[in-house]
C-alpha cells in the first residue's frame, strides 16, 4: 500500500526549488561581513597549500603509514556514519513521536557529544566501556575483550560523536510530517512499523542523506575521543588526523601531506554529495 | 619553579607547557617565548641548527625512563625482557616526543620489541592510562612516577640501559626580556633552583 504525496504538495516543492531570490548587490554590512567570513574560512587552505611540497606529494601519500591511515579513516567513519544511522534513526523517531517521562533530559543527551570537548566524550568511554569501565570490566572478565587500542574502538569512539548529527536532523524531520499522511496509512490497516518504513522514511530520505553525511563528515575529522579511548597505534587506530598530529612532531612535509590529501578527501566528498547535504538545494 | 621565582623576584613567569616536539613547532612558528627548557638534547640542537637561540644550551636536570604498573604489580613486572610478553599492553610515548624516542633507544640496546598498544602524543596521557587500568605497563620518566606517589609502582630498568635524558634550557633570541630571560635561567641553574629539581625527583646533571 503506497500512499503519494497531493499533487499540490509535489508543485508546490518544485516551484520552490526553483524560486529565486531578487538577487543584486548586497547590502554593505553584509557584503563586508561576507567577505570577512570567507577571508576566514579561506585563508588557513591557503597557508596549507603554501606549505605544500607539492613536488614530494606522490611519495609521501604513498608511503605505507599514509595508505594506513587513509584506509583506517574511511571504513572507520562510513561504519560510524552506518551505525549512526541505524541507531539514531530510531531515537529520532522516539524523540519524535513517543511520549515519556525524561523524554527532555533523553533529548539532552542525544545532544550532548555534540557540545562535549571530544576528549571528555574518549575519557567517559573509557570510564563506560576500558577495560576497568562500568560496562567493559565485567566484558573483559567474561570474554577477555578489550575495546581501547582495537579498530572497533575507533568506530565507538567516532561513532559517540556522531550520531547527534543523525537524530538531530531525523528528529527535526520527522516531526515537520504532516501527521496526516501517517494516520491515513493507519486507517488503511497499515501497522506501526510498515507507516514507518513506507511512509516516514521515504519522506524523512533528503534530512536522512543530509544527517549521514554529516556524520560522516564529522567521524572522520574526530580526534580527541579517538585518542583518548582507542589510543594511537599505526595499522589499528592510526586515523588520519592521528597521524597528522604525531607527524608534526617528527616529519612537517608527511604531516603537510596528509593535511592535504585530507582537505581534497573530504571537498571531494561534499561537493559531489552537495545536492544531499547543503539544506535548500 | 616559576612560583618560587616569583615570590622571591616579582618577575612573573608564563609557563607554556606540552611535549618538546610540539613547543619546538610553535617555538619554530613564531610563538613569543624567552626561555625554553627541553626534554631531550635533540628538540633543542634543532632549535639551535635553525639558529633561534640566544646562547648555548645548558644541561638543568637529568630525568631517567622507567616502567610504571599498577600497585601490586598485578603482571609481575621485573625488568625490560617482561615486555616482550605479547599479551601484555604496553604504552609509550610516540615517536618524535622525547619520551617515546628515549623508550625506543633503551628496547633497541635492551634487544627487546615490545607489542606497543599505543603512542600516545605525550607522557601524561602514558602516565594516565596505566593509572585507569587500562594499560598493563607504561614508559614514563622516573618524575612522574614519583608525582604519582602511592597510586602507581614504578619500576626501574637499572643501570646497563641508556635510561637518562637531559633536559637542557637556553634563552631564545627573539624572545623580549633577554635580562630577566638571563637571570631565569642562571636560577634554575643556581643551588636553589637545582634543589626544587631534586625535591621532585629529578637528577643533577
Amino acid at each position: 500500500m503506497r500512499v503519494s504525496q497531493p499533487a499540490s504538495d509535489r508543485s508546490a516543492r518544485r516551484a520552490g526549488r526553483h524560486r529565486r531570490h531578487a538577487t543584486g548587490r548586497p547590502p554593505l554590512v553584509l557584503g563586508a561581513l561576507a567577505t570577512v567570513g570567507a577571508a576566514f574560512l579561506l585563508v588557513p587552505f591557503v597557508g596549507l597549500a603554501a606549505e605544500t611540497p607539492w613536488s614530494d606529494l606522490a611519495t609521501l601519500i604513498g608511503s605505507p603509514e599514509v595508505v594506513d591511515a587513509l584506509r583506517l579513516s574511511l571504513t572507520t567513519s562510513i561504519a560510524s556514519a552506518l551505525i549512526s544511522g541505524l541507531l539514531g534513526v530510531p531515537l529520532a523517531w522516539v524523540l519524535s513521536r513517543a511520549d515519556f517521562r525524561g523524554k527532555v533530559l533523553l533529548r539532552a543527551t542525544a545532544t550532548l557529544p555534540m557540545v562535549l570537548p571530544p576528549v571528555v566524550g574518549g575519557a567517559a568511554l573509557l570510564f563506560a566501556l576500558g577495560r576497568r569501565g562500568l560496562l567493559g570490566q565485567p566484558i573483559y572478565n567474561q570474554t577477555g575483550w578489550s575495546l581501547p587500542f582495537s579498530t572497533t574502538g575507533v568506530v565507538i569512539a567516532s561513532t559517540f560523536v556522531a550520531m547527534p548529527f543523525v537524530v538531530i536532523t531525523v528528529e527535526g524531520a520527522l516531526s515537520a510530517i504532516d501527521p496526516r499522511y501517517e494516520a491515513a496509512a493507519a486507517s488503511l490497516g497499515a501497522g506501526p512499523f510498515t507507516v514507518f518504513r513506507r511512509v516516514a522514511l521515504p519522506m524523512i530520505g533528503p534530512s536522512l542523506r543530509a544527517g549521514l553525511i554529516l556524520a560522516w563528515a564529522r567521524a572522520l575529522g574526530e580526534f580527541g575521543a579517538t585518542v583518548t579511548f582507542a589510543g594511537n597505534l599505526p595499522g589499528r587506530t592510526q586515523t588520519m588526523p592521528l597521524a597528522v598530529a604525531v607527524a608534526l612532531d617528527q616529519d612537517r612535509d608527511t604531516a603537510v601531506a596528509l593535511s592535504v590529501l585530507m582537505v581534497l578527501v573530504s571537498f571531494s566528498v561534499l561537493v559531489i554529495l552537495r545536492r544531499h547535504w547543503w539544506p535548500a538545494r | 619553579m616559576a612560583e618560587e621565582y616569583q615570590l622571591q623576584t616579582g618577575v612573573e613567569v608564563v609557563l607554556v607547557t606540552g611535549g618538546s616536539s610540539v613547543l619546538r613547532e610553535q617555538i619554530l612558528d613564531g610563538a613569543d617565548a624567552s626561555v625554553f627548557a627541553s626534554a631531550n638534547q635533540s628538540v633543542m640542537s634543532e632549535l639551535a641548527q635553525r639558529k633561534v637561540l640566544a646562547t648555548d644550551p645548558q644541561v638543568f636536570a637529568v630525568n631517567r625512563l622507567v616502567m610504571v604498573v599498577e600497585p601490586g604489580n598485578p603482571y609481575r613486572i621485573g625488568s625490560i625482557a617482561d615486555l616482550g610478553d605479547q599479551t601484555l599492553l604496553v604504552g609509550a610515548c610516540a615517536q618524535g616526543v622525547p619520551c617515546g624516542d628515549l623508550a625506543q633507544e633503551v628496547f633497541d640496546a635492551a634487544g627487546v620489541q615490545p607489542t606497543i598498544s599505543t603512542f600516545e602524543p605525550n607522557v601524561r596521557s602514558v602516565l594516565a592510562k596505566v593509572l585507569a587500568g587500562e594499560l598493563d605497563v607504561g614508559l614514563v620518566y622516573a618524575t612522574d612516577g614519583i608525582a604519582s606517589g602511592d597510586t602507581i609502582e614504578a619500576i626501574d630498568l637499572g643501570g646497563q640501559l641508556p635510561t637518562s635524558t637531559q633536559y637542557p634550557i637556553g634563552v631564545l633570541a627573539d624572545g623580549g626580556n633577554r635580562l630577566e630571560a638571563t637571570r631565569f635561567v642562571d636560577w634554575v641553574l643556581s643551588p636553589e633552583g637545582q634543589r626544587i629539581l631534586v625535591d621532585h625527583g629529578f637528577e643533577l646533571p
